[in-house]
């Protein structure tokens, strides 16, 4: 909210200290104030009240005109010279005389006054318009019009309080809605600044018993436990004085008219909300407090028709609703110009029966963000009074009875609170006089009633957020200062568990193999690819109620779709390499939700997208012969990196051509990767190169492979490192050359050879693939035999080829060429 | 030949040796001189072989002589070679002289996200102070997100407008912050507690360089006997000074969360002006970084910790805005743009 510096002098004597000082200390005390602003100007006088007596035409001008102006009963008049249009003889107006200090109005620089000529014709001082008096809520070209009332020859700058103020902005804080006000902040700064509070007394005048009064019905008092009005008669309607708009419009209140502007006012001063109906527009001399019928509509004073329902609480009288209680009022009941007789409503409401029908309605104001966060119940009958004081001052209306329904009386709280609790927590060492004199400034009244004990009582306006003894101890940290607690460091218990380690080796992984970390949204549009997803995939989805747009209604079930539009952006703005990995959440529906269970597995995956070669520099690039190995081939590499730094047995998984492929992957070039320890299978995800449909509709120019793994199952696959002794006997390696059909692929001529060779084949490596012009494919493979304990003999080690040999050929139909 | 005879020759065939092996200008050269004096029918065993008919007692003189001969040969030749040695290497070594100036290639590592790079920075620090790790799902119920972080069931913070709702059931909410972690450990564990926990957490707020719906936070909790305020500005200014690498000041305000009690707002120096003022710190010489507390005593007993033998602190950070912070990043919208030009940076 915004604080004016100048009227929480009204209610808190904060001495020498100046607006930055009261700052700081309100932030150190839990009231951020996130700006001070300096508004206003100083002007020096004399700027006085004078009365225009005559006015002439220039002799040597048109459009400037020579104005006499009193400003003392009985001396001779000043002779003016004055542009404005909007003066007449009889007007009271402000003269700033020789030496006052005014401003501007064109560009708000000082501007001095001294008798000058203009066109030949002496002036003696200046008419000032309201910019040159540094008022800029009155929107106006010509000269600032006095009330008649203004006393001759006094001083404007008093009169009009045209000094400058500080504003301050000043954080809300959602529990305290006692500090939302002049007189909450005063009572802040008053305790944080250890300086005096001003009893700010009113008189309030003399009751019109013979005015008539409402009959007050109040349905539910849990929904408002106190409801008060009072009739006001006489009033005369119209513009707000100067001093009351200036401070309105200084907090970035717009005036309406004095009514109003009374209401806004003792709202903003004092944290109580009120509203002013026209007497005549009521259709009988009752009003009830209830909450609406389903259907009914009441037409606010924004001038929509709002549809309301039970879980709203309303005003009615007995025939319509007249306004939303605490939230707005209704335009058929609204003060105008030709209201006469007032009826004033002071209340308090439920905080969270005013904040269902503001979000029910949509509609928020200030006094339902008041009512939200609380009034003091045992501040609504003085507020009403205020109000009545200042309708009586500024718009003559005479007051009646305050009548009411429910009770404004609030029941003592007392709170325990222990010194040793004190000391456990924070580490202060206070004696009960202490304590008592600092919670003692917050207007909290404690007694010791034990060694250790105090009874701390809560005043009214603080019982909302301060029930308990460790809120207490908030309040005496908060005075005492966060900044004096004592610092330590915690003592050690135990050592910490040792985290797992998974996903930090993946990335180390990821990043080794050259790819480039990114961190995509989780949340996305339904079908982000837009390629008309599987209705099986829909199922499981995870939609977001509320979504800011269609492109954030959905958590993902994968992170391709990111992966493969970053592919395409990136593409977009010229990059030739585009090598990505993310390790990040999916989100699948698996069962039904609870209170304590949401139904959604989230699992961790990693995710690479490869597009183009990885990058070299340029200059190498094109030493390189072009390079035809398929992407799909460098991104089982990336996965095979992985399993090798994770620990997992590569003999353990397979890539299996899948029977359903998903959408965006090549049905001809991607596998299903697989864990298979015999007694445990593990699904681990999948990889493939796009699909060619997937790749032209984003207009990718060049071939991507794709790779989606769960980290979650590659963690259940790994496996510890160990050692394994190092073999001193000689190793034998041979090639060995075989042409298969097309079909025939190398997994399943790699796993023949090796159970074909036994033991002693230590490595097996495919060294070659060779497209025959027969349109079958030539294998070369790399043996390594190698026995534990003998140096393998040649003889040996021809018997083991030739039993694979003989095994190809029978199982696999190899021919061998000579 | 005489005694005589034969010793002027051999200093002859030294002489002359010696003269030859300095002229030589290559390695093969100096092979062929090898061969033309020490080889089988070179001129020094030609002139050994005389040695032959001398007598017994003449022999040794000139025998000496004889092998002192050779092995200056041999040291000359072996000398010269080095020689020739170093000067072809050194004429090899300028013929492959290459522009090292020309660009590194081959394979490069891939960029790690910044993001990444700032947690595991943070949880490192951490970790040093004996805490471990703990991760919570990111959709959460209202149970966790909110009930059990005291917050009362009207609070403004459960409005849609705030908080993401989904279709897996009316009370599951996309975690608006990550505290839900504490209340999952402390549900499962028995005190002492000491976590960490970074993660992805989501807000219902529009788009712009400061606010994403998505981003991300750090967790800390501990939970003992006798834990108070204190250890907590102890703990937090060891991570401010561990963070930034420097002695910065910092200050506690006091701020209002729900689920702690005393609660905090923690603001340190501007690690760029010291406090002086600057863009970063928009010209106020803080930095507000995080929030922290005492745990409330209802959310303690609300998992069956009793607060008057156990208490704790807590505190929360956003991630995103200290890499912000740290790398000057002015979007919080490049964090997830996956721009190479902006992921090459890091």
């Amino acid at each position: 909210m915004k604080l004016s510096f100048d009227w929480l002098q009204d209610y808190v004597d904060t001495g020498s200290l100046t607006p930055y000082e009261v700052a700081d200390k309100l932030t150190a005390g839990a009231f951020e104030v996130e700006e001070v602003l300096k508004v206003g100007s100083q002007l020096t006088g004399p700027v006085k009240v004078g009365e225009i007596v005559e006015i002439n035409p220039h002799p040597n001008a048109n459009k400037i005109r020579l104005a006499k102006v009193k400003i003392e009963t009985n001396s001779d008049p000043l002779e003016i010279v004055c542009g404005a249009g909007n003066i007449a003889v009889g007007q009271r107006v402000p003269i700033a005389l020789a030496g006052a200090v005014v401003l501007n109005r064109h560009d708000g620089s000082e501007l001095v006054i001294k008798p000058t000529k203009i066109r030949g014709v002496e002036s003696n001082g200046m008419l000032c318009s309201p910019g040159e008096l540094g008022i800029t809520c009155i929107d106006s070209e010509g000269i600032l019009i006095l009330e008649p009332g203004a006393i001759l020859g006094s001083d404007v700058i008093e009169l009009l309080h045209l000094y400058p103020d500080h504003i301050l902005h000043v954080g809300s804080r959602s529990n305290r809605g006692d500090a939302l006000s002049v007189l909450g902040l005063a009572r802040e700064v008053a305790a944080l600044c250890n300086c005096p509070l001003k009893k700010t007394l009113w008189q309030l005048p003399e009751i019109d018993e013979s005015a008539e009064s409402i009959e007050i019905e109040v349905e539910n008092n849990i929904d408002c436990p106190f409801f008060s009005l009072r009739v006001l008669t006489g009033a005369k309607v119209g513009p707000s004085p100067l001093r009351l708009t200036r401070r309105l419009e200084a907090i970035g209140v717009r005036s309406v008219n004095n009514i109003v502007d009374i209401t806004n006012y003792v709202l903003h001063e004092l944290g109580q909300p009120l509203h002013a109906y026209d007497l005549a527009k009521l259709s009988c001399r009752q009003m009830v407090v209830r909450r609406a019928r389903s259907g009914e509509c009441v037409d606010t004073i924004d001038g929509r028709e709002r549809e309301l329902n039970e879980e709203t609480l309303i005003i009615a009288d007995t025939q319509r609703p007249l306004g939303v209680a605490g939230v707005m009022g209704g335009k058929d009941s609204e003060i105008s110009d030709e209201t006469v007789n007032i009826v004033l409503e002071a209340a308090a409401f439920q905080p969270s029966r005013v904040r269902r029908a503001s979000r029910l309605l949509g509609l928020s104001s200030e006094s339902s963000l008041q009512f939200e966060r609380g009034v003091d119940v045992c501040g609504v009958r003085r507020a009403s009074d205020r109000a009545a004081v200042l309708m009586f001052e500024i718009c003559g209306a005479r007051p009646g009875r305050l009548t009411y329904g429910g009770s404004d009386e609030v029941r003592p709280l007392q709170v325990a609170l222990r010194l040793s609790q004190l000391k456990r927590l924070t580490e202060i060492d206070m004696s009960g006089d202490e304590v008592s004199h600092l919670l003692g400034r917050l207007e909290f009244n404690c007694k010791q009633t034990g060694d250790d004990l105090l009874a701390v009582q809560v005043p009214s306006f603080r019982q909302r957020d301060v029930t308990r003894e460790i809120d207490l101890i908030e309040e005496v940290c908060r005075l005492w200062g966060y900044d004096r607690l004592p610092i330590s460091m915690p003592a050690y218990t135990a050592a910490p568990d040792r985290p797992d380690d998974t996903e930090i080796l993946t990335r180390e992984a990821m990043s080794a193999c050259g790819l480039n970390e990114t961190y995509i949204s989780s949340l996305t549009g339904v079908d982000p690819l837009g390629l008309g997803s599987p209705a099986d995939d829909n199922v499981s989805l995870v939609h977001v109620l509320n979504p800011l747009s269609a492109d954030h209604q959905a958590l993902r079930s994968s992170l391709l779709p990111g992966l493969i539009k970053a592919v395409a952006y990136n593409q977009d703005r010229g990059a030739k390499s585009i090598w990505l990995y993310e390790v990040g959440r999916i989100y699948q529906l698996h069962g039904q939700s609870s209170a304590r269970d949401t139904g959604v597995a989230e699992e961790l995956h990693v995710a690479t997208a490869i597009y183009g070669a990885q990058s070299l520099s340029t200059w190498q690039e094109q030493n390189r012969s072009a390079e035809s190995t398929a992407q799909f081939y460098i991104a089982k590499g990336i996965v095979e990196n992985l399993l090798t730094r994770l620990g997992i047995e590569a003999n353990l998984v397979r890539f299996d051509s899948p029977d359903n492929s998903p959408a965006y992957l090549h049905p001809g070039r991607c596998a299903n990767i697989t864990y298979d320890r015999g007694d445990c299978t593990v699904r681990l995800g999948h990889l493939g190169e796009i699909h060619p449909a997937v790749s032209d509709k984003l207009n990718l120019r060049c071939q991507t492979a794709l790779v989606e793994l769960s980290v979650d199952a590659l963690r259940t696959a790994r496996k510890e490192l160990s050692f394994a002794e190092i073999i001193s006997t000689p190793s034998v390696v041979r090639d060995l050359t075989a042409d298969f059909q097309q079909s025939i692929e190398h997994q399943t001529v790699n796993d023949l050879i090796k159970t074909a060779a036994g033991a002693n084949l230590r490595q097996l490596d495919l060294v070659s693939v060779f497209q025959l012009p027969n349109g079958q494919k030539s294998l070369s493979y790399r043996l390594t035999f190698q026995d534990r304990e003998h140096t393998l003999t040649a003889e040996a080690v021809e018997q083991h080829l030739s039993i694979i040999r003989s095994k190809l050929k029978d199982e696999l139909s190899a021919a061998f060429r000579a | 030949m005489s005694v005589a005879e034969l010793k002027t020759k051999l200093k002859q065939v030294e002489s002359e040796a010696v003269a030859a092996l300095a002229r030589a200008q290559s390695s093969q050269q100096l092979e062929e001189l090898r061969l033309e004096f020490l080889g089988q029918k070179g001129t020094l065993t030609t002139v050994l072989r005389g040695l032959g008919l001398l007598s017994k007692e003449e022999r040794p003189q000139v025998g000496e002589l004889a092998n002192l001969v050779k092995e200056r040969i041999v040291n000359a030749l072996s000398a010269r070679l080095n020689e020739l040695y170093q000067i072809e290497l050194n004429q090899r070594l300028a013929a492959e002289a290459i522009d090292i100036t020309l660009p590194g290639s081959g394979h490069s590592l891939g960029h790690v996200h910044p993001l990444t790079a700032v947690t595991t920075e943070i949880t490192n620090i951490f970790y040093g102070m004996g805490f471990t790790l703990a991760e919570g799902p990111e959709l959460e119920t209202e149970y966790y997100n909110f009930d059990a972080l005291n917050t009362p069931p009207d609070h403004p913070a459960r409005d849609e407008q705030d908080t993401f709702y989904t279709s897996a059931g009316p009370q599951v909410v996309l975690r608006s912050q990550t505290s839900t972690v504490q209340i999952r450990v402390m549900e499962k564990q028995k005190p002492p507690v000491r976590i960490i926990s970074p993660g992805r957490v989501y807000r219902n707020e529009e788009v712009n360089a400061r606010k994403y719906p998505l981003f991300h936070q750090f967790e800390g909790l501990l939970i003992d006997r006798n834990v108070t305020f204190g250890q907590l500005k102890g703990c937090l200014n060891e991570f401010i000074r561990l963070f930034f690498g420097k002695q910065l000041k910092t200050r506690f305000r006091p701020d209002f969360f729900p689920f702690t009690e005393p609660s905090a707002e923690l603001d340190s120096q501007c690690p760029f002006c010291l406090g002086s003022g600057c863009k970063t710190c928009g010209h106020r010489g803080w930095l507000e970084l995080l929030g922290c507390g005492m745990v409330d005593p209802n959310v303690l007993n609300g998992v069956g910790i009793d607060p008057e033998e156990w208490s704790g602190f807590a505190f929360g950070m956003g991630i995103d805005r200290l890499t912000m912070l740290k790398y000057g990043v002015n979007d919080i919208r490049h964090f997830f743009s996956s721009d190479l030009r902006f992921l090459q940076q890091f």
